[in-house]
């Protein structure tokens, strides 16, 4: 068990490592192959020879492309000096590089939009799971019946709704129509927990609609899939009481796939709900690294994008120890 | 003098003023009309230009103000834009400023004891410091400080993103490198500005520069404490001179300024410094701002661009609200075209006439949001500027351009059945990409097809269309654009757009690349002349040769129409910043 | 770990594979008799028929209705606020899904060739991402050993990336022109690419489940004993086999790639102007235009929803047509 878990995680690190190296060729060699200067992105409006001169040395764009990769992984772990003769700039680890836009290490940028994501995962994480894994048990339960049908019908319907789309219907309806969410912006939960709720219930809902749908969805057909298997059979054969055998025995077996998804999209949600946060004006780490790519400010990219490729990384990581705790015949793998 | 900066706005000079807004008042706005709808007719609402608003002397209150984004920088020497350089004049005082008028773009002295003028006719500059004056820990502001202000523009390397007139006036041979690198004992090394005392600073031009004084009244002319010099951190808390110092800053979120006790009322005749607190919101969508100042949760869009198309409708229709707290003006700002006389086939004058004449101004209008964005366009000076004279030298119908001269035109440069080109653009701009593709159309119906290249705003002008080499290299036939001058003067606005001696290889600003002759000559008469009807007479030569080239093709003088809460005070319209004037707002009425 | 990452907006059907290979023509024949019983699925397989029609047949039928996608007509909008005039966004006879507001083209028009992007990009990136897929999860299921081992840890890699915040940051840094293309061509080919290229993994992990367990098969083995070579039971033994699932996650790939490519468009990375595509629709509504022209958001958000549903509806009754425990 100890060694399946450190291979998990030498893998993990390795995949990490090869996302790091991808996103560092493309947003530092990609440009440069195509023939612009990543230098002119980082010196203002219409920068002068000298500034774009400075700006090389300072980001050390002259070097070759293995060493600024090397002191960007370094940089993760003991800091980094960004030093263009007697002007100095300290970026103190964790140094996912430095944002000369907004003069400031990108890890400050991330640790600002981070409680954000997380509010917005988290909550809409609540949701979904309730609603979702409820529906779906209790739709593989009445299968066929009314109640099952509707589910489902809504259900594909959800999941074939463009989240941006539900989004600006419901901030439409809700706060423009009829005010009743008036003025939606993210106020941190320690400010004030119940405005924090407030204003981001409505993304919440928009979320958790989505993902519903997929998790009842998918916990209708692993319950319906454990229901028909024999040891199900057998145990309802031998008289035991409904409650026991879906409580007992079925749920179990049968969540352990919706725990596995739920792992991975949550890792995912937290490296940044894109669409979510650009269509509610949430600063969290989607919004945030898509305004980078809108102003070229190369450093936040890189280092959001690895940040949040961590978080996926991270989840796969936890899913596969929990599979592997819950059912031994995965370990080999 | 390499800027672009279509941050910065101008307006208007008070002699001109009376005039051109009579003009603009009566002509403008009748072309919002002629649909015949029962809307209410953007006509009629309060502008700014003409008035104050809400006078009132009473202190107190926090200044509720938002924004966007960030600033660009905090750092004096590295901003540049005119909502930023508004927002300065709370923290950082200059030599010179503008007058607290509305509509008034005269320099009154600021630091400086008296507007000084030169002897040699633009060549020396002499400033003499007011006493009394202090930065923020209370150590006295000295001519030093504001020379080591200055000198902090020399180091490009590190100093970078904000206008660099200083340079272009103040370079010394050996070329001087900025404090960092200075090997002077007191990195005081610049020779071209002298301290002979503490309250002096002498300028020695590398030329004549008769618009000089404008300049002293940019960020740029404001003291920096070489102790508390931090390089390019210095926007995280640059040193007070102003009536407010930083308390908090969370950049791209949030900055509190609270007041400066060493500031001291008595030596500042233009700050009132009403409200006690100012805290300013940064990264906000247009609708939560829009939002915000209709609910009263917030005083000011500090961005001072209007409100969005959602919130426009609304203001349009509630005349109530809209009268009572909306303004509608003209920005000081020229929407163009650039067509590049370097990439054929626009290297032939025709062919730049062709689309001149086939773009649909109205249309280009009606891309930006009716008229409360813009009215057409058909000279290059604004009406706001100085020595701006109405004229329309290649007229089409209703301004709604005329497709039987533009295939004339295509004929005569032998494209009868048009070609192929490009439209850039900024991508980030949904406005501008707007009117790109009203354009595209437009095009289209003479046989140009052109395809539209949306670039990021960060790249856009000093990656993009920026570089000569580049825009022939890649075939940018057409460019998006628009320009406010640095300062409110006509040689302002023109002098890097259409000066074909000032077309560089790098950072260059004359977009098409237009050297002509009439121009060159007309931009030096018009800096030379002595009299008024002379300047009038060169400027506007220098109007028309640009438009009869159809290197540049004026499309819409922008216009913004601002929203603020029920308790601003003192809002009115300068011409420094092409927008309200932030320092004398308050919030107690 | 045979499940794929959920990506925000898109909503690949998650579940283990529920068809299970049955050799021989039977399967094809009862999924056939179970399909044309299941009116939900004729309707939708009309539905996506229809938008497959319009796409291709735009420029016949809007010139039928009159309308073209990219032409202003500024005299339908109220010259004060440059929206459209008239209420729902300016309906009329003329125009019946209304005209947009800033330049009062057709959103008729825009909507029936949005249709033509959505599924152009949608389909090419489907197909490359089958193929792709297909090869990868035969050569990783049925090969095995390290190159196997590689091919299932890239998979991992790959769905391990922050995919659309990866996919926009890639459209960034490539310029106007760049492998011999440019304009539209260029930026069609890059989302087909993206889109195409970070889909496969899906489609591979079924194919190389699939294989692991057929491989154990008898057939597979008495193919082996007659000699035949590794290739030849790919191709010849395995395929014909995998045919049935790889033909229900091609049907649910399509819906997914159809919101990717929306995604993406709303994001700012998609076609190029004047060329209207659904995301890009919405993401100009997006922009506060939504609150005073509900129409304009609508119309394109509709489209997006009903075509997506059709492809999910089809693809599920396929999946329950190829299910062999059969019933419901």
């Amino acid at each position: 068990m100890a060694g399946f878990v450190i291979r998990r995680v030498l893998g993990g690190i390795v995949i990490l490592w090869l996302i790091s190296v991808i996103t560092f060729l493309l947003f530092f060699l990609v440009p440069k192959v195509l023939g612009s200067n990543p230098a002119i992105l980082f010196a203002g409006r219409s920068p002068s020879e000298a500034a774009v001169a400075g700006v090389t040395k300072k980001l050390g764009l002259d070097q070759p492309i293995v060493v600024q990769y090397w002191h960007f992984l370094a940089g993760i772990f003991t800091g980094r000096h960004f030093d263009a003769g007697p002007d100095k700039t300290w970026c103190p680890p964790p140094c996912f590089g430095y944002s000369f836009k907004n003069s400031e290490p990108v890890w400050q940028e991330i640790t600002r939009a981070l409680p954000v994501t997380i509010s917005l995962a988290l909550g809409a994480a609540v949701l979904f799971l309730l609603i979702g894994v409820g529906i779906g048990i209790l739709s593989a339960l009445r299968r066929g019946s009314v109640v099952d049908r509707a589910a489902m019908t809504v259900a594909l319907g959800a999941v074939s709704l463009p989240v941006y789309f539900t989004g600006l219907v419901l901030l439409l309806l809700v706060s423009y129509q009829w005010r009743i969410f008036p003025n939606i912006h993210y106020v941190a939960f320690l400010d004030n927990p119940l405005l924090w709720a407030r204003n981001l219930l409505p993304a919440w809902i928009v979320l958790a609609f989505l993902y519903s749908a997929m998790y009842a969805r998918l916990t209708r057909a692993s319950m319906l899939d454990v229901l028909g298997e024999d040891y199900i059979r057998t145990a309802r054969a031998k008289g035991l009481p409904e409650r026991t055998v879906v409580g007992k025995h079925a749920l179990r077996s049968a969540l352990t796939p919706v725990v596995t998804i739920f792992g991975l999209d949550l890792g995912s949600l937290l490296g940044g709900a894109v669409l979510t946060e650009t269509t509610f004006g949430f600063r969290g780490l989607g919004k945030t690294s898509i305004e980078a790519i809108s102003t070229g400010d190369l450093p936040t990219i890189l280092g959001v994008t690895i940040f949040a490729a961590g978080f996926v990384v991270l989840a796969n990581i936890l899913v596969d120890v929990f599979y592997a705790v819950v059912d031994p015949r995965v370990r080999p793998t | 003098m390499r800027k672009h900066s279509v941050w910065i706005r101008t307006g208007v000079l008070v002699a001109a003023a009376g005039l051109v807004l009579a003009a603009c008042g009566s002509g403008g706005d009748d072309n919002g009309t002629t649909g015949g709808s029962s809307a209410p007719a953007a006509a009629g609402l309060p502008t700014t230009t003409d008035q104050l608003f809400y006078a009132s002397d009473k202190k107190g209150g926090t200044l509720n103000a938002l924004s966007a984004g960030d600033c660009d920088s905090w750092d004096p020497a590295r901003t540049y834009y005119a909502s930023c350089w508004d927002q300065q004049r709370w923290i950082a005082r200059t030599l010179l400023t503008y007058e607290t008028k509305p509509n008034s773009a005269k320099l009154v002295p600021d630091l400086a004891t008296e507007v000084p003028t030169s002897p040699d006719g633009g060549k020396t500059w002499t400033y003499k410091l007011k006493s009394g004056i202090k930065f923020e820990d209370g150590t006295p502001i000295t001519s030093k400080d504001i020379k080591y202000g200055i000198e902090r523009f020399f180091a490009q390397d590190i100093i970078n993103g904000g206008p660099t007139f200083l340079i272009d006036y103040l370079q010394t041979d050996p070329a001087y490198e900025g404090p960092y690198k200075d090997t002077t004992p007191d990195k005081l090394g610049l020779t071209s500005v002298e301290t002979p005392d503490d309250s002096t600073l002498v300028f020695h031009l590398t030329k004549a520069f008769t618009d000089w004084n404008y300049i002293m009244a940019q960020p740029g002319a404001s003291p920096v404490p070489q102790a508390k010099d931090t390089g390019d951190k210095y926007t995280s808390h640059p040193v007070a001179s102003g009536p407010y110092k930083f308390d908090k800053y969370v950049p791209n979120q949030s900055l509190t300024l609270v007041r400066n006790d060493q500031w001291d009322q008595s030596t500042d005749d233009i700050n009132k410094a009403l409200p006690d607190k100012i805290v300013i919101t940064m990264g906000l969508e247009s609708a939560e701002i829009d939002n915000r100042l209709m609910s009263g949760d917030a005083d000011i869009f500090l961005d001072q661009t209007g409100v969005d198309t959602a919130a426009r409708t609304q203001l349009l229709a509630d005349p109530t609200l809209r009268k009572a707290r909306t303004t509608v003006d003209l920005t000081g700002f020229l929407r163009y075209l650039s067509v590049a006389t370097t990439v054929k086939p626009f290297d032939n004058v025709h062919c730049r006439l062709a689309v001149a004449y086939a773009v649909n101004k109205q249309g280009q209008v009606a891309a930006r949001g009716g008229p409360t964005a813009g009215q057409p366009a058909t000279t290059m000076l604004p009406p706001t500027v100085a020595y701006y004279a109405p004229f329309d030298i290649l007229p089409t119908p209703n301004n709604a351009g005329d497709l039987t001269k533009a295939k004339d035109e295509l004929k005569a440069c032998g494209q009868p059945n048009g070609f192929s080109t490009k439209i850039t653009v900024r991508s980030n701009r949904p406005l501008e990409v707007n009117q790109a593709t009203a354009l595209q159309a437009d095009l289209k119906k003479i046989g140009i097809n052109a395809s539209v290249e949306k670039f990021d705003s960060s790249q856009y002008f000093s990656a993009v269309i920026g570089i000569p080499k580049n825009v022939q290299e890649k075939g940018y036939g057409l460019h998006i654009t628009g320009w406010g001058p640095d300062w409110p003067s006509a040689y302002g606005f023109f002098s890097s757009i259409v000066d074909g001696r000032k077309i560089l290889p790098q950072g260059n600003s004359n977009y098409a690349e237009l050297n002509d002759p009439t121009v060159n000559k007309g931009i030096d008469d018009g800096l030379a002349a002595t009299d008024d009807g002379a300047a009038q007479a060169a400027w506007t030569s220098v109007d028309k040769a640009v438009v009869q080239s159809g290197a540049y093709v004026p499309l819409i003088y922008d216009k913004a129409m601002n929203l603020y809460s029920d308790r601003i005070t003192n809002i009115q319209f300068s011409p420094g910043y092409n927008m309200a004037n932030f320092a004398a707002l308050g919030v107690v009425r | 770990m045979a499940v794929p990452v959920q990506l925000e907006p898109t909503n690949l059907t998650p579940g283990p594979p529920a068809v299970k290979p049955v050799a021989g023509r039977s399967l094809w024949r009862i999924a056939w008799s179970r399909l044309r019983k299941d009116k939900v699925a004729l309707a939708s397989a009309a539905f996506v028929i229809l938008v497959v029609l319009v796409a291709i047949f735009a420029p016949v039928l809007t010139s039928i209705v009159g309308v073209n996608p990219d032409e202003p007509n500024y005299g339908l909008l109220d010259p004060n606020t440059a929206l459209p005039a008239g209420s729902f966004g300016g309906m009329s006879s003329h125009h019946p899904f209304g005209v947009e507001p800033l330049s009062g083209r057709d959103v008729f028009a825009r909507v029936v060739y949005g249709a033509r992007i959505s599924l152009l990009v949608a389909s090419l990136a489907t197909l490359l991402s089958v193929v792709l897929g297909t090869v990868m999860g035969l050569i990783s299921g049925y090969v095995g050993g390290w190159i196997g081992g590689l091919i299932a840890r890239l998979m991992d890699l790959l769905l391990a990336f922050p995919l659309l915040l990866f996919a926009i940051a890639i459209v960034a840094v490539i310029p106007d022109s760049a492998f011999g293309l440019n304009g539209n061509t260029l930026r069609l080919f890059i989302l087909v690419f993206i889109i195409g290229f970070f889909s496969w993994p899906y489609i591979g992990r079924i194919v190389r489940g699939q294989v692991l367990s057929l491989k154990e098969k008898d057939f597979v083995a008495a193919a082996r004993g007659t000699g035949a070579g590794s290739i030849r039971i790919m191709m010849q033994e395995l395929l014909p086999n995998l045919v049935a699932p790889i033909l229900v996650y091609t049907t649910l790939l399509i819906p997914t790639n159809i919101l990717f490519e929306a995604a993406l468009s709303y994001l700012g990375v998609g076609v190029k102007p004047p060329t209207s595509s659904w995301g890009d629709m919405l993401s100009t509504a997006a922009g506060g235009l939504f609150r005073v022209d509900p129409t304009f958001m609508v119309v394109p958000g509709v489209a997006i929803f009903l075509t997506v549903l059709a492809f999910n509806l089809l693809g599920d009754a396929l999946r329950d047509a190829f299910d062999p425990r059969g019933g419901g």
